[in-house]
């Protein structure tokens, strides 16, 4: 229960950023179908600094909403290690996936 | 059991100057700790140490045992910052499932909320906002809570009703508290603060609070 708890508190987060970093996978997803793994170091690190971009961005202008998590038991570390350890997996899954179908 | 939260050996600067250098705070479960000081004087930065965000020169016990990073542990203290801290799209009906409160006790007491339950709390006025913050973080389960500024925004019935809710919840958990409406934090406070020139001072009376130049009595 606790975890699950959890889990919806990160889930929430995410959504802070969710809507942006799926932009911006599709985006690199499409040049990697054309071009393949020769294009796949800059759409790699585009990837990453956009994450980067992401974590600024948000600690920014809702690193109030910190309190609510901290109060709620779930520290800023946990919420940015999750959802960034998740949104790279997906975007490694989805370069795969879109390996396999090409 | 009474439980305790102790804050002392503490100093904070900035820039060289000298923010916080003689502090000894002490609150207790079943009381309400009143914290006084005029601006910049460092009330929300002690606050802030006593949670752990803040990083400085620092001993934080609960009973006696030292917490560097309390905000770790919802269960010994819950903090609620001076401002707006609910992200601003959940609706009233998740925030006090996240909390694990029974929204139909909050509509007992502030019965205007009875038909907000599945409002977003950007919805809300300044005052209901507040009110929300400020009952999720007394109700929940926890030893302390610290409420910094917890009567802003509200208007006079509600300040009246929030007196008595943590009147009541005083019996649950130890409260620390600090606001500028300071009759209102004198009265239903056990023990009363005031910081001055980086220092904490215990009062025993009104008078000894304009003494230390925080208000005219």
């Amino acid at each position: 229960m606790r975890i699950l708890k959890t889990i919806k508190l990160i889930w929430t987060f995410y959504q802070n950023f969710l809507l942006y970093s799926m932009l911006i996978t599709i985006s690199c997803l499409v040049p990697f179908y054309n071009y393949g793994f020769k294009i796949f170091t800059v759409i790699f690190w585009f990837k990453i600094i956009t994450l980067g971009i992401s974590y600024y961005f948000v600690n920014e202008y809702k690193q109030r909403e910190y309190y609510y998590y901290r109060n709620l038991g779930v520290s800023k570390y946990l919420l940015w290690t999750s959802t960034l350890t998740f949104d790279f997996s997906l975007f490694i899954f989805l370069i795969i996936q879109t390996y396999q179908f090409k | 059991m009474i439980h305790t939260l102790q804050a002392d050996s503490i100093r904070l600067e900035f820039d060289g100057r000298i923010i916080l250098s003689d502090i000894y705070i002490t609150c207790e479960t079943g009381k309400i700790t009143g914290l006084l000081g005029r601006n910049g004087q460092g009330k929300s930065c002690l606050m802030k140490i006593i949670y752990g965000d803040l990083a400085c020169e620092k001993s934080v016990r609960f009973d006696n045992v030292v917490q560097y990073e309390a905000f770790k542990k919802p269960d010994l203290l819950l903090y609620l910052p001076q401002f707006n801290f609910i992200p601003a799209r959940l609706s009233l009906e998740r925030i006090f499932s996240d909390f694990a409160l029974d929204y139909l006790l909050f509509v007992n007491k502030f019965p205007e909320f009875a038909s907000r339950r599945r409002s977003s709390i950007k919805q809300l006025s300044g005052g209901e906002r507040r009110l929300v913050e400020l009952y999720v973080i007394v109700k929940s389960k926890s030893q302390f809570a610290m409420l910094d500024e917890p009567f802003t925004h509200l208007n006079p019935i509600q300040v009246e009703k929030v007196r008595n809710l943590l009147l009541e919840e005083k019996c649950n958990k130890g409260l620390l508290i600090t606001d500028h409406m300071f009759r209102h934090v004198a009265g239903i406070s056990d023990h009363l603060y005031v910081l001055a020139n980086g220092k904490t001072h215990l009062t025993k009376s009104e008078k000894e609070i304009e003494t230390l130049g925080y208000a005219r009595i």
